[in-house]
């Protein structure tokens, strides 16, 4: 009984800790108590929802199993991480229209600064690369070091789509170009399907090698269209969402983007422009890996033979997760074009594609929650980094001149980044996901350990 | 005569993804990993051998460390040793760990480990080019007057040097103990345990040879070989070690014979279409001999997948 009713004992005392101390402010505190008693409190609650989500988390039928969201910790997760993500750019302030009902303070950290937010669109645009990668390495098991090819593809595409292409004089919308992309991306992808019939493990891997080649081949050679890399092109275009005729929300073209009254940066607005994509690329993935198809696709992965036998077409199969990794793949693409504005043909070299893979072998192979927080995790590797500065100045050789021998912020980010994939690799291969599941595991089991 | 100008080079080219490809070969049949690290452990003994004969005279300022000052060759020799030993820890302490896992998980690992080892290239030396004392430089002798064929020294140091390792390898690979040793692994690791054979050793060895030929191949292209890299040591030396893929492909992936010729093929089809493109077709784009290789690859996949001279790979059901 206790057992039952601890957790939700300290939850409370904490809450309680947090309102009196932080948010009211009852209590005049220095800023580090203050930050350690938030600190303390985040981990609570993330003790708090992982015991709930741990509950029944196992599928014990097939009710259960085709139930979105399993369990109840599952749903209010959900709920903070879309809270979260919504307050992220502006902090709690929009809640009482700015009359100083929530201080900006409410959460330390929040509003996020402009480099913050960069980070935070990046790794949204990131996610979705990384999901459509994650179905076809992850989940059909086909090893695929081309995905940089199809981003390639998606972000030129809106070069024409949406800055060249003028039908009776005017644009196409913003969401058409970024699901042409998407279909773009689909249709090129679909056309590996038929080698993967062929070939599989590491002669798959290194086929795919020519998609990154031929993308930049292509990339830097059709300068007309392009621009090469001596004059890449910068005109591409920025977001523009339509809410009716005369009205329209801008994410690039003017600085700012306009919400009705509120004003808002272009990052902020980028922010969740892009995390929205990521939730919707989130749904569609999860909910193609619950259907037929999606369980077609793992039988693939786990023996394409036995697949076949009871009756899955491996073709299609292996088509079918082609074109879908391709769709994400020209999406992100798209988006990051449209945020950045120009692009170098250099950009989408087989590095990018590693940067890919690497995600998703931190985040969780195969899943899909994984393949975002593998995103989050080496969008922000780079940046967690320059906070270690003070530490990093000890190192031998610390210099902030790139490309002179030494350690500087690039180096060390890129021995990190290897770090943490050879060390997820031996030692979590599961990735951030599977070590999430262990510790729901750990909690639903608390006193008996497993 | 630019034809057989372009075929000197291409053989020369073609000498050095021999010498990439008949890494891959070793440490594919007997671990069947592909080795994605072998660009950064190629730079990485470029610039081992910078380390162990200093920078070209009169460019002394502002250079990244350097240890001692070696002749070329005395230094090539030694940076071999180094690395193969490298090579050798580097299966004992990292790859090693990943046996038996799927074909993905070693993928990345070996990933992982190029990326560490860029990492700590540009750490030590930076990433700005340093020149070589090179004792051929550019020189070349003519054949057939004074605008006859142009074969540079350092392209023929480069046929002959590896038509020896080709040659010593084979005798090695045939009839030494070793060599009978590595390739009944490669046949049967059971059997081969059996016999007595150490699978440990026989594993180290192939990244240890893997590694020092991948170090030859590194300098040889940081000398100006093949005319493919500005004669310096540069980190972009890596992005040659992966047309040893195609290279490999071509000859079947568990053929050191099929290696060196893939390597060949691949090496003259890169610099014939590299010298005949701007004339014949202009319109594929400048970069076009970079896709080479991987085309190549492609036909042959379509046409024989298991490569010119590659056991045909069984599936049981």
């Amino acid at each position: 009984m206790t057992r039952n009713r601890l957790p939700f004992i300290v939850a409370g005392l904490l809450a309680l800790a947090y309102v009196l101390f932080v948010f009211e402010g009852a209590v005049a505190l220095p800023g580090s108590i203050r930050t350690l008693i938030v600190l303390v409190c985040a981990i609570a609650g993330l003790f708090w929802w992982a015991r709930l989500d741990s509950k029944s988390s196992l599928a014990a039928s097939y009710a259960d199993d085709h139930r979105r969201f399993r369990t109840t910790g599952s749903k209010i997760g959900l709920g903070l991480f879309a809270l979260l993500f919504v307050s992220a750019p502006v902090g709690f302030s929009w809640i009482g229209h700015g009359s100083a009902h929530l201080p900006t303070g409410l959460i330390p950290g929040l509003p996020l600064s402009d480099l913050w937010l960069t980070i935070g669109t990046f790794a949204a645009i990131y996610a979705i690369g990384a999901i459509g990668l994650n179905i076809l390495i992850g989940n059909t098991g086909q090893i695929s070091l081309g995905h940089s090819g199809f981003i390639c593809l998606g972000a030129y595409s809106i070069g024409y789509f949406g800055e060249d292409l003028k039908i009776g004089g005017s644009r196409l919308p913003s969401i058409v170009w970024v699901f042409i992309a998407g279909a773009l991306g689909a249709l090129v992808s679909a056309a590996i399907g038929p080698f993967a019939l062929r070939l599989r493990g590491n002669y798959l891997a290194m086929v795919s090698l020519l998609l990154v080649f031929l993308a930049q081949h292509i990339a830097l050679n059709w300068i007309s269209f392009t621009g090469g890399d001596i004059n890449p092109r910068n005109d591409l275009p920025g977001f523009t969402f339509t809410l009716w005729p005369g009205r329209s929300l801008q994410f690039r073209d003017q600085g700012e983007a306009v919400f009705f009254d509120f004003f808002f940066s272009t990052k902020q607005a980028f922010f969740w422009l892009c995390w929205v994509f990521a939730a919707v690329a989130m749904i569609v993935a999860r909910n193609v890996l619950r259907s037929r198809q999606g369980r077609a696709m793992m039988a693939v992965r786990d023996r394409d033979l036995s697949a076949e036998v009871i009756g899955v077409r491996q073709m299609y199969t292996k088509t079918w997760a082609f074109a879908l990794s391709g769709a994400f793949a020209g999406v992100a693409g798209a988006l990051y074009a449209s945020y950045l504005g120009a692009v170098q043909p250099a950009s989408f070299a087989l590095d990018f594609s590693i940067l890919f893979v690497a995600m998703i072998v931190i985040g969780g192979v195969g899943s899909v929650q994984g393949s975002v927080f593998g995103a989050i995790a080496i969008a922000g590797l780079l940046d967690f980094i320059k906070l270690l500065e003070p530490a990093l100045k000890l190192l031998p050789g610390y210099q902030s001149n790139p490309g002179k021998p030494g350690m500087t912020f690039g180096v060390l980010n890129q021995l990190l980044y290897g770090l943490l994939l050879i060390l997820f690799l031996k030692f979590f291969p599961t990735g951030f996901a599977g070590l999430w599941a262990r510790f729901r595991r750990f909690l639903a089991t608390w006193p008996f350990q497993n | 005569m630019t034809f057989l100008n372009g075929l000197v080079s291409g053989v020369a080219l073609g000498a050095i993804y021999a010498l990439i490809a008949l890494g891959y070969v070793i440490v594919y049949r007997s671990t069947h990993i592909l080795n994605f690290a072998q660009g950064a452990i190629l730079t990485l003994g470029a610039y081992i051998v910078y380390l162990l004969m200093g920078p070209a005279k009169g460019t002394n300022f502002a250079n990244p460390p350097s240890l001692l000052r070696l002749p070329y060759f005395v230094a090539i020799v030694l940076a071999m040793v180094l690395m193969a030993g490298f090579g050798w820890a580097l299966e004992t302490l990292v790859i090693r760990r990943f046996r038996g896992r799927p074909v993905f998980a070693l993928i990345m690992a070996t990933l992982g480990v190029g990326i560490i080892l860029s990492a700590v290239k540009s750490w030590i030396w930076g990433t700005s080019p340093v020149n070589l004392d090179l004792p051929f430089g550019d020189k070349f002798f003519r054949i057939g007057g004074t605008d006859g064929l142009a074969i540079k020294y350092i392209d023929v140091f480069t046929f002959v040097l590896v038509g020896v390792i080709a040659v010593l390898f084979f005798f090695a690979f045939e009839r030494s103990r070793l060599g009978t040793a590595m390739r009944a692994t490669a046949a049967d690791q059971e059997a081969a345990i059996a016999q007595g054979i150490s699978p440990n050793v026989i594993f180290g060895m192939s990244w240890a040879i893997s590694c020092a030929l991948a170090t030859l191949a590194g300098v040889l292209l940081a000398s100006g070989a093949g005319s493919v890299a500005s004669p310096q040591v540069s980190p972009s030396l890596g992005a040659f070690a992966l047309v040893g893929f195609p290279a490999i492909v071509l000859g079947g992936v568990d053929s050191p014979g099929g290696a060196i010729l893939g390597g060949g093929i691949i090496g003259i089809a890169q610099v014939m279409a590299g010298t005949y493109e701007p004339t014949i077709a202009p319109y594929v784009g400048t970069s076009f001999s970079t896709l080479v290789p991987y085309i190549l690859m492609i036909m042959i996949l379509v046409v024989k997948p298991s490569g010119l001279f590659g056991t045909k790979e069984v599936r049981r059901v």
